[in-house]
């Protein structure tokens, strides 16, 4: 068990991946960074994390196609989906399959800081009557 | 028996062959040059004249004379009359046979005279000669000729016929009966023989003359009646051309102009070379020339044309045909004669005699065999009107046609090309919704880098501090204004649903926070009905009212925002609706610009695109609410958003 949530951010323009890994590295989370859904996919193999925070819009595999493989392999996996794009069907569909939320670019920081701390303490409260790590 | 002289019938005889001769030869002085046949009957006659003449003077002339010379005659003169018979009827046939017989007989004659000599055969010779010849002649005139002269030729024929059968019965009788040796001791029966025969030369003669009379008369019949049926023909040509000029469809006029060629010939002998300068210099003599015209007959058409009741308005009348030539018009026509044309077309407009104005085409000749004298002259006038004022209504409707087909032409350029600025408006809208959308990924980063900086460097100089919160501000107007152009660009597909009122306001206060100058007052009742409208959606609208409240008030100042339940005055209200009004103490809104405040692309300030209120103002159309303005210049304004109540 670890007090530090880990954060999966995709995003295939490199710099918002690593911005966003910044800003939430030193709000205290630990954040792996993947520019593309394969890359993300590969992390994911190595082991689980808490949050998955990807853009919709991505060449090769989309946001969409990512989160459903991920369900295969972390069917708890809580997923925020990014994006420019006000209305897609993307979105909608993932929203109808699991997907927690949907963030608008350019990010409201703010918001995503609170939203994660809020699911922390979901998460905290649901582990600690008596189960260990 | 002694009543009858044989001497006295042959000298009565004699003197009847004369007077037949006289009239053969006033007959052939007639006639003559009809036909050389009666040259011969002439001949004949004279033959017969001198035959009977020896005859007579038998004693007192040698028998050679007397006896055989006066029958050869005789004889003779008979086929002379056959040869001038076959002329007449031109059916002139060979008479060598004739000459021998002729020949014959004289020996014959000569023989019984001389050599053995017989009165008996002399007579029965005779007999024989005159059935010969005459038969000759009758079978002509029966047969031979032609069948419509033969009727003419019966008198003849049967005198011929006559003189043929007596001849016979008189051989009959010779060969049966013995004879004196002197015709004139013959007795009575000779002697009615003689009269028989002078009886029938006298019918002869007749029967001569008859035929020729005949062939006259029914040369004659048949020049009356060829020259009956040219008549008539004549006539009915005459009736035709009369028919087809009075009937013509076209106006026609038959015209005298001899005097006037002569006047012109005058002229012309006169020197004048030049016609038409010298009608110029003189125009009476022009009228002269026109008084000359004289019309003879016009037609129901020239009636009509010319607006005349009568025929008699328009022959003679000077000014009828004045009137139908202008003067340029008759100058060219006298020149025109003048230099021996005998035809003229002239086409132009004229006067009827009501003076309203004709256009003609007018057609002038000389009548045939008037060329010289142009006694007669046809000339023809077609009223042209009709036709010219349909050509000129076709012109004017081309001229129409072809105005509004450039008026349709530039209305279909102009729907063309407003078809094309909105094919280009729709691309240009997705690509600003492509483009809008795209710049958002290069915000979202610039951001939050602003956010990482603010966050590592929280004890930064001021400077820093400050330009950091610049950058943040430049980007969320970037935000501001994609979001303004994305929105103006979608079809919103608006989704309703029910909203509660402070809710709404605190989530746009989140969304678009005022800055610190600004002090916001809240008047929200709290018994207020929930709003059924696009969440997101209207959030903008009143976020976009909010912002361009605080951008009003520069130096800082109050912003109020309260609702009220509107209570709806007429029954016609179906929808109960709210308002929300947001009211600032800024520089307000001149009365000019209140006009184009919603027009996209219109803004007062120095930054943003413009579009703020145009967005808004479809946004809220679309959510079934409206928006209005109240402003006072210097003072602030306050804008009302009306929402429809409902769950």
């Amino acid at each position: 068990m670890s007090e530090t949530l880990c954060i999966l951010v995709v995003d295939d323009n490199p710099s918002m991946a690593d911005s966003l890994a910044d800003i939430l590295e030193i709000k205290g989370f630990t954040v792996r960074a993947a520019a593309s859904g394969k890359e993300a996919l590969e992390i994911l193999r190595e082991g689980p994390v808490d949050f998955l925070l990807t853009d919709v819009k991505m060449p090769e595999m989309n946001g969409l196609d990512l989160y459903r493989a991920t369900r295969k392999l972390y069917p708890r996996l809580i997923t925020v989906f990014m994006t420019a794009y006000a209305a897609d069907d993307l979105i909608q569909q993932g929203m109808a399959e699991g997907v927690k939320t949907v963030l608008t670019k350019p990010l409201d920081i703010k918001f995503l800081l609170s939203f994660f701390s809020a699911q922390k303490r979901i998460i905290n409260r649901a582990v600690q009557p008596g189960e260990a790590d | 028996m002694n009543l009858l002289d044989p001497r006295t019938v042959l000298i009565s005889y004699v003197i009847s062959s004369m007077i037949s001769m006289a009239v053969m030869a006033s007959l052939w002085a007639q006639h003559r040059l009809r036909s050389s046949g009666l040259a011969f009957w002439l001949a004949d006659f004279f033959m017969q004249f001198l035959g009977l003449l020896l005859i007579v003077l038998r004693g007192n002339l040698p028998d050679f004379f007397s006896i055989v010379l006066s029958n050869t005659f005789i004889i003779g003169g008979t086929l002379v009359l056959l040869i001038g018979l076959e002329r007449y009827y031109e059916k002139s046939s060979r008479q060598w046979f004739n000459y021998i017989y002729l020949g014959l007989f004289f020996f014959i004659q000569m023989y019984f005279l001389y050599i053995q000599p017989s009165l008996q055969w002399r007579t029965i010779n005779i007999s024989v000669g005159i059935l010969v010849m005459c038969g000759q002649s009758a079978w002509l005139l029966m047969h031979r000729v032609d069948p419509a002269f033969q009727a003419g030729a019966r008198p003849a024929v049967i005198a011929f016929g006559f003189f043929s059968l007596v001849s016979l019965v008189r051989i009959f009788v010779d060969l049966a009966v013995a004879q004196g040796t002197d015709v004139f001791k013959s007795g009575l029966y000779d002697t009615l023989v003689i009269l028989i025969y002078q009886m029938l030369f006298i019918g002869l003669t007749y029967a001569l003359v008859l035929i020729v009379n005949r062939r006259l008369n029914t040369a004659l019949e048949d020049d009356i009646s060829e020259r009956k049926q040219e008549e008539q023909a004549l006539k009915d040509s005459e009736i035709r051309y009369r028919s087809l000029f009075e009937n013509s469809p076209i106006s026609l006029w038959e015209e005298d102009y001899s005097e006037v060629k002569c006047h012109l010939e005058k002229l012309k002998q006169q020197e004048i070379t030049d016609l038409r300068a010298y009608f110029e210099s003189h125009p009476e003599v022009l009228i002269e020339c026109a008084n000359e015209i004289k019309v003879l007959d016009t037609n129901q058409a020239t009636l009509a044309l010319m607006r005349a009741s009568s025929k008699d308005q328009l022959i003679g009348n000077l000014k009828a045909v004045i009137g139908l030539r202008a003067n340029a018009a008759f100058v060219d026509e006298l020149t025109s004669i003048a230099d021996g044309r005998t035809e003229y077309h002239w086409e132009g407009d004229n006067y009827n005699l009501d003076g309203e104005r004709i256009s003609v085409s007018l057609r002038w000749m000389a009548a045939p065999g008037y060329d010289d004298t142009l006694e007669r002259v046809l000339v023809s006038v077609l009223d042209v009107t009709a036709a010219r004022e349909a050509e000129e209504s076709i012109k004017k409707l081309n001229a129409e046609l072809e105005q509004r087909v450039e008026k349709r032409t530039r209305e279909l350029g102009d729907a063309q090309q407003k078809l094309l600025r909105q094919e280009k408006l729709a691309v240009l809208g997705q690509m600003a919704g492509s483009v809008g959308h795209e710049l958002r990924n290069p915000l979202g980063v610039i951001s939050n880098s602003v956010y990482y900086l603010k966050q590592v460097q929280p004890d930064a100089n001021e400077n820093t501090k400050k330009y950091l919160d610049i950058i943040e501000q430049q980007v969320h107007t970037s935000d501001k204004i994609i979001g303004d152009l994305l929105g103006f660009a979608r079809n919103t597909s608006v989704e309703r649903q029910a909203l509660a009122v402070p809710k709404l306001v605190q989530k746009v206060l989140e969304r678009y926070p005022v800055p610190g100058t600004i002090k916001v007052k809240l008047e929200l009742p709290a018994e207020l009905p929930g709003v059924f409208v696009d969440p997101p959606q209207i959030e903008q609208v009143l976020g976009n009212l909010v912002v361009n409240a605080c951008q009003a008030m520069k130096a800082g100042g109050d912003l109020t925002i309260s609702a009220h339940q509107i209570t709806s005055d007429t029954e016609q209200d179906q929808q109960q609706m709210l308002k929300i009004e947001v009211k600032d103490v800024g520089t307000g809104i001149s009365s000019e610009n209140m006009q184009k405040l919603f027009e996209p692309l219109f803004t007062t300030k120095a930054g943003g695109i413009g579009l703020g209120l145009a967005v808004s103002k479809k946004l809220a159309e679309a959510n079934g609410c409206r928006i209005e303005v109240k402003s006072q210049p210097g003072h602030g304004s306050t804008f009302t958003l009306y929402l429809p109540v409902g769950s």
